[in-house]
């Protein structure tokens, strides 16, 4: 009796799920499946020559392969995090992922407020990402499809399932770490309440600044080429966030200078953003060509001991540097 | 390791396989028992498996002090007892201890200042030091006899299943199990499920799809100006800490009697309870009843006259308070529960409300009333947060719904734990079709249950009791 019982679960529950993963409310997103992706950011080896990274605006806007136009032979990488400040866990993973054999290694961090402050030190995707188990991140990696098809209804994708509220949020998941994206119809006022409100409980953290300068400070002593990106977003939060969020740039671009990172600020409102804070696929791919031809003279030249504060300045967006 | 991680899967299946084929062999069942128990501890902090073995020791060896020497056995009783609550206090209550004492020196202006220690808390410390304890004391009172077993001793305490976050089992009623041979029937191995797909989806799915809500709203520095919004954050944390516990007990139970073993039932629907006595007899019953039998009674319960019984509940709920979290919030929660149940006793509202008509259902209302505001100042972060989040959800002008809005697609999940609780409510789990129907029906509605802990889940939150 017990187990014809077990017998009739097992078929019913069998049946269910493969319903459950067939009708399941589709999402636009589409390339290598989510889980996978973040899965295998997180164990990527030793390899690379320039790694970029910082928060979802830089996952969001930086296409390695477009990158890799302009510096053909370079091995580059995304190491983009949602909701991502910067913490010591972090930059030691980033520090991993440079080739030991790399001619030039450079580290390219965004510099956004959003990446100093406190609460999101504690809790962003790199920490999440890193407290999921060992079995569910090698599960995510090596049977990418499988999870995703187990993968949880999102309460968003289901709602719109059932009435479609017209706006679609296209994302492609690149193996480079990129995720191209783009919202139909777009909402360029979108981040800017939510902004507002971190900003208004929160400001920009000395600590966090003060632990990232010094390891740049060690990095550059490696013979590391260290650049921070002020990365362009809309006129608006760029407004806000020069307001509202405590974060004085023109000290902190001497601070990162007087360690010998090279420091970019680039203007908002020459891309496009589609949510008032990330770039949209089209204008990340321009972007990121631009910022390639921004580090080129800086990424081409072979590692020597220039010290910290000799590296020579790039040309394009305003820059500052210990030599200029 | 969580119960609700692929890691834990991946452990389950390997321990149950290997279970299966040490059939017959009493010791080393118990052997692997233990060395699994200890490696499922391990997995969240490996060092922390050195302060499970020393609790044991302690207790395993006063144990047998207490056997071999009775004359002296409150000598072995009272090291046992330091041992226990020493490690307790070292980990959980020095930084409070210390944190209030330099308040209170500040607040009559001494400038003298404690350093301030803050441990990382041993995951399950408040459960299993528990249960240690009870092993000794019962000895001492001679209700349990002191086992020369140390395979036995040690998988009484470490018994994976139970040993992070309860049910916390007495020696009297595991012990025994644990003596003769465990193989689960058929009928065990069916409750097992049940109970285990029940928990799984009071967990990940209620649970864990009402935390963002609420972690959400406790989150902002600056609360939301709306009674409505309020109530309903406290509506959903009572369901979501109701379902992410007794999830984690059905689980316990199912995996328990998976293994042969039977565990008590710690949560009987607590929010149908039309007194606040009820309330503590159906909430945590393993905690309320070992703070009644170890804290309680031996303060002499209320045999000594009314008004001791009154302080000697006061006592024993600001211990249980205290025992939820180093937090004076805690302690206030612990208080308030105390008050509550004092006003109860000396006004008997409960029984008088309950003879006017619709009396039960106003009772009912009443108590949920009084355990969300206790609530309240379990989940704000400080007393002072408690307060003020309590005077928004009792202001009138505060009153406006609009910030209700981004609340709506956690409201389903909420939905569905506050019919759970209707539905024992009026009594339909007693009738007769619906015995009829939920037995035919079981197996789709445990395959159901599973399959939307799959699809349905939420964020992947830890249990929530693991951090007391």
């Amino acid at each position: 009796m017990i187990q014809r019982r077990v017998a009739a679960t097992v078929v019913v529950g069998a049946i269910l799920l493969v319903i459950g993963g067939l009708v399941r409310p589709r999402s636009a997103a589409t390339g290598i499946p989510q889980g996978q992706f973040w899965a295998t950011k997180l164990s990527l080896p030793a390899r690379f020559d320039v790694v970029v990274a910082g928060c979802s605006r830089v996952y969001r806007a930086v296409s390695p392969a477009a990158m890799q136009e302009v510096l053909p032979g370079r091995r580059i990488v995304n190491f983009g995090f949602s909701g991502l400040a910067y913490g010591p866990e972090y930059l030691a993973a980033v520090e991993r992922l440079l080739a030991p054999d790399s001619p030039r290694p450079v580290v390219v961090l965004s510099i956004q407020p959003v990446n100093f402050l406190e609460s999101f030190s504690r809790k962003n995707g790199f920490t999440d990402e890193r407290r999921r188990d060992v079995v569910s991140r090698w599960l995510a990696r090596h049977f990418g499809t499988a999870v995703q098809f187990l993968m949880p209804w999102g309460i968003d994708d289901s709602r719109q399932s059932i009435r479609p509220s017209g706006v679609v949020y296209y994302e492609v998941y690149h193996p480079d770490g990129w995720v191209a994206s783009r919202k139909v119809p777009e909402s360029p006022g979108e981040y800017l309440k939510s902004s507002a409100m971190v900003f208004a409980r929160e400001q920009v953290s000395t600590r966090i600044e003060g632990e990232l300068f010094s390891t740049v400070g060690r990095w550059v002593a490696k013979g590391v080429v260290v650049i921070g990106v002020r990365l362009p977003t809309s006129p608006e939060m760029r407004e806000l966030e020069d307001r509202a969020s405590g974060f004085d740039e023109s000290t902190f671009a001497r601070r990162f200078a007087k360690e010998g990172g090279v420091y970019l600020s680039y203007p908002p409102g020459k891309y496009h953003s589609y949510d008032g804070s990330h770039l949209r696929a089209d204008s990340a791919v321009v972007f990121s060509r631009d910022l390639a031809q921004a580090i080129r003279p800086l990424v081409l030249r072979e590692r020597r001991a220039e010290g910290p504060g000799r590296l020579p300045m790039p040309s394009g967006p305003s820059s500052a540097n210990v030599a200029s | 390791m969580l119960f609700n991680s692929t890691v834990f899967l991946l452990f389950a299946l390997v321990f149950f396989a290997t279970w299966r084929l040490l059939r017959g062999r009493k010791k080393a069942r118990l052997a692997f028992l233990i060395v699994a128990s200890f490696f499922f501890y391990g997995w969240w902090n490996w060092r922390y498996v050195f302060l499970l073995l020393y609790t044991g020791l302690i207790d395993f060896s006063a144990g047998l002090l207490m056997g071999r020497y009775p004359a002296r056995k409150k000598l072995w009783l009272v090291l046992s007892l330091c041992g226990n609550v020493g490690a307790l206090a070292t980990f959980k209550y020095l930084g409070f201890v210390t944190g209030s004492v330099n308040t209170g020196l500040a607040l009559v202006g001494w400038h003298f200042r404690l350093p301030v220690y803050s441990l990382v808390l041993p995951v399950g410390i408040s459960f299993y030091t528990f249960e240690s304890l009870s092993y000794t004391v019962d000895i001492y009172r001679g209700e349990t006899r002191p086992t020369r077993d140390p395979l036995q001793f040690f998988s009484f305490l470490s018994l994976f299943p139970h040993l992070v976050a309860g049910p916390i089992i007495r020696p009297r009623d595991l012990m025994p199990q644990l003596a003769a041979e465990a193989n689960p029937t058929p009928q065990q191995w069916w409750d097992g499920l049940k109970l285990i797909a029940q928990g799984f989806f009071k967990k990940m799915v209620i649970a864990d799809q009402l935390a963002w809500l609420v972690n959400t709203a406790f989150a902002d520095t600056v609360p939301v100006q709306s009674a409505p919004y309020w109530w309903l954050v406290t509506t959903a944390f009572a369901f979501q800490i109701y379902c992410d516990f007794s999830g984690y007990t059905d689980i316990a139970r199912g995996l328990a009697k998976w293994m042969g073993y039977e565990f008590p039932v710690n949560f009987d629907h607590p929010y149908i309870s039309t007194s606040l006595r009820e309330f503590w007899t159906r909430w945590h019953i393993s905690l309320s009843s070992w703070f009644r039998d170890y804290v309680y009674i031996p303060l002499g319960g209320s045999r000594k006259g009314a008004w001791a019984g009154h302080r000697n509940m006061w006592l024993t709920m600001l211990l249980s308070g205290l025992w939820h979290g180093a937090a004076w919030h805690f302690v206030i929660w612990g208080g308030l529960h105390a008050f509550y149940v004092s006003s109860e006793r000396i006004t008997e509202w409960p029984k008088r409300l309950s003879r006017l008509p619709g009396g039960r259902g106003l009772s009912c209302a009443l108590v949920t009333l009084l355990v969300w505001v206790g609530w309240v100042f379990f989940r704000a972060q400080s007393a002072t947060r408690a307060v003020g989040l309590l005077s928004i959800m009792f202001s009138p002008s505060a009153w406006n719904l609009s910030a209700l809005a981004p609340m709506l697609p956690a409201l389903p999940f909420l939905l569905i734990g506050i019919v759970w609780e209707l539905w024992f409510l009026l009594g339909l789990d007693r009738a007769q079709w619906a015995q009829r129907a939920g037995l035919r029906l079981e197996p789709a509605v445990i395959a159901a249950l599973l399959v939307a802990s799959i699809y349905l889940r939420g964020s992947g939150e830890a249990f929530i009791y693991f951090q007391f």
